[in-house]
């Protein structure tokens, strides 16, 4: 081991035999190594750099600048930011109601045939009365009427609980929805 | 929820502060001010800028504190945020002492790393520290910021290598390797106190 490598162990608290065997031999590193711990008494010594008056008011100037700041940023938080916040919230849920304004609109235009858009996919099963917008546009039947989740898929079984419709059968897009129907015609 | 604090453990205040028992912080602060105090008064150089320094890692400790997961001890968490914003502060005295001038464009010069750490004390701040503490001072903002680190957190609050390369996100080689380097300039450094 050469001196720098002596001494990189020493600082990094290997002192193996190699290393006291040449601290022996070596009067530089040894009066390196006894500078070093020196060096290191003295480090050790500073502790905490406050005393006195110093020491006694720092925790609490810490603590009360702390909650000072803690507050304050909070409330210039809820100043700065709540109504500009509240602003895009706005915007975003009059668009939302507007676009939902536009679909229920659309989907409420009856085509050529005659019933809205999503109730045109017929069923066999109990008559449909048609998805929610005709209930609440169209027509209301006097009955009571009954929610339900239909799915048109070319293997499901016509009349099923499930109400599956069968495309083949009926000709219609594959898919799933929700329409009302009534049970008292 | 309330109770004696100081009766709890760092963790248990941890996960209560989690849940918003402002007063489980509070007692966080009390427990590691001044070993928080002490790093980075040996980081920055001088009483103010520590003072403020220590308050701010308190504060980005508290808003951060939601994502500890309590992997480290909180000690540990707290000492890393605790040198990034030393260190932060030293840069930003740094970059305003190089500020040019305003009334005459010209910038004052380069300015050594200590410089405007050392001249924000007054002379009767001054006479309150001892010499010895004002040339270890001295030596220790003559380092690097990451020799001093190292320096710091090893050779005065005592943490273990591996710790450090944690705190300050490299290997445990570098740690002892930096340590060799540091140690080296300060042995030239207080060469009247350590020969």
């Amino acid at each position: 081991m050469n001196c720098r490598q002596v001494r990189k162990a020493v600082v990094a608290g290997k002192r193996g035999e190699r290393v006291r065997r040449h601290l022996e031999t070596c009067p530089a590193c040894a009066a390196w190594v006894e500078r070093n711990e020196r060096l290191c008494r003295l480090l050790k010594s500073q502790g905490h750099p406050y005393h006195g008056d110093h020491a006694t008011d720092l925790e609490a100037r810490l603590r009360a600048g702390f909650w000072r700041e803690i507050e304050q940023t909070s409330a210039a938080f809820t100043r700065r930011w709540l109504p500009t916040l509240s602003l895009p919230l706005a915007r975003y849920a009059i668009a939302a109601v507007f676009v939902g304004m536009l679909t229920f609109h659309w989907l409420a235009t009856p085509p050529p045939n005659g019933t809205g858009r999503l109730s045109s996919i017929p069923s066999p099963y109990p008559r449909p009365v048609g998805t929610a917008h005709d209930f609440f546009l169209h027509r209301r039947p006097n009955g009571p009427l009954a929610p339900e989740l239909f799915v048109a898929s070319p293997l499901g079984p016509a009349n099923s609980p499930l109400s599956v419709t069968n495309m083949g059968a009926a000709g219609v897009q594959p898919g799933i929805g929700f329409r009302f129907v009534s049970h008292s015609e | 929820m309330g109770g004696d604090y100081s009766a709890l453990e760092d963790r248990e205040l941890v996960a209560r502060a989690q849940k918003d028992e402002v007063a489980a912080f509070d007692e966080l602060i009390r427990r590691h001010h001044g070993r928080i105090y002490g790093l980075i008064y040996h980081l920055v150089g001088n009483r103010e800028d520590a003072e403020d320094a220590t308050q701010a890692s308190f504060i980005r400790a508290f808003r951060a504190l939601k994502g500890f997961r309590g992997t480290a001890a909180f000690s540990s968490w707290m000492y890393r945020i605790a040198v990034n914003t030393a260190l932060n502060y030293v840069k930003k005295r740094r970059r305003q002492a190089e500020v040019p001038f305003p009334e005459t464009g010209v910038a004052p010069g380069p300015v050594p790393e200590h410089h405007p750490l050392v001249t924000r004390r007054t002379p009767a701040k001054e006479a309150q520290l001892s010499e010895l503490q004002q040339k270890l001072n001295e030596a220790l903002q003559a380092l690097s910021e990451k020799h001093r680190t190292v320096v710091i957190l090893h050779d005065i609050e005592g943490l273990p290598h591996e710790e450090i390369a944690r705190i300050m996100g490299c290997s445990e080689g570098t740690v002892r390797s930096r340590l060799f380097y540091a140690r080296q300039l300060l042995q030239g450094l207080l060469s009247e106190y350590v020969s």
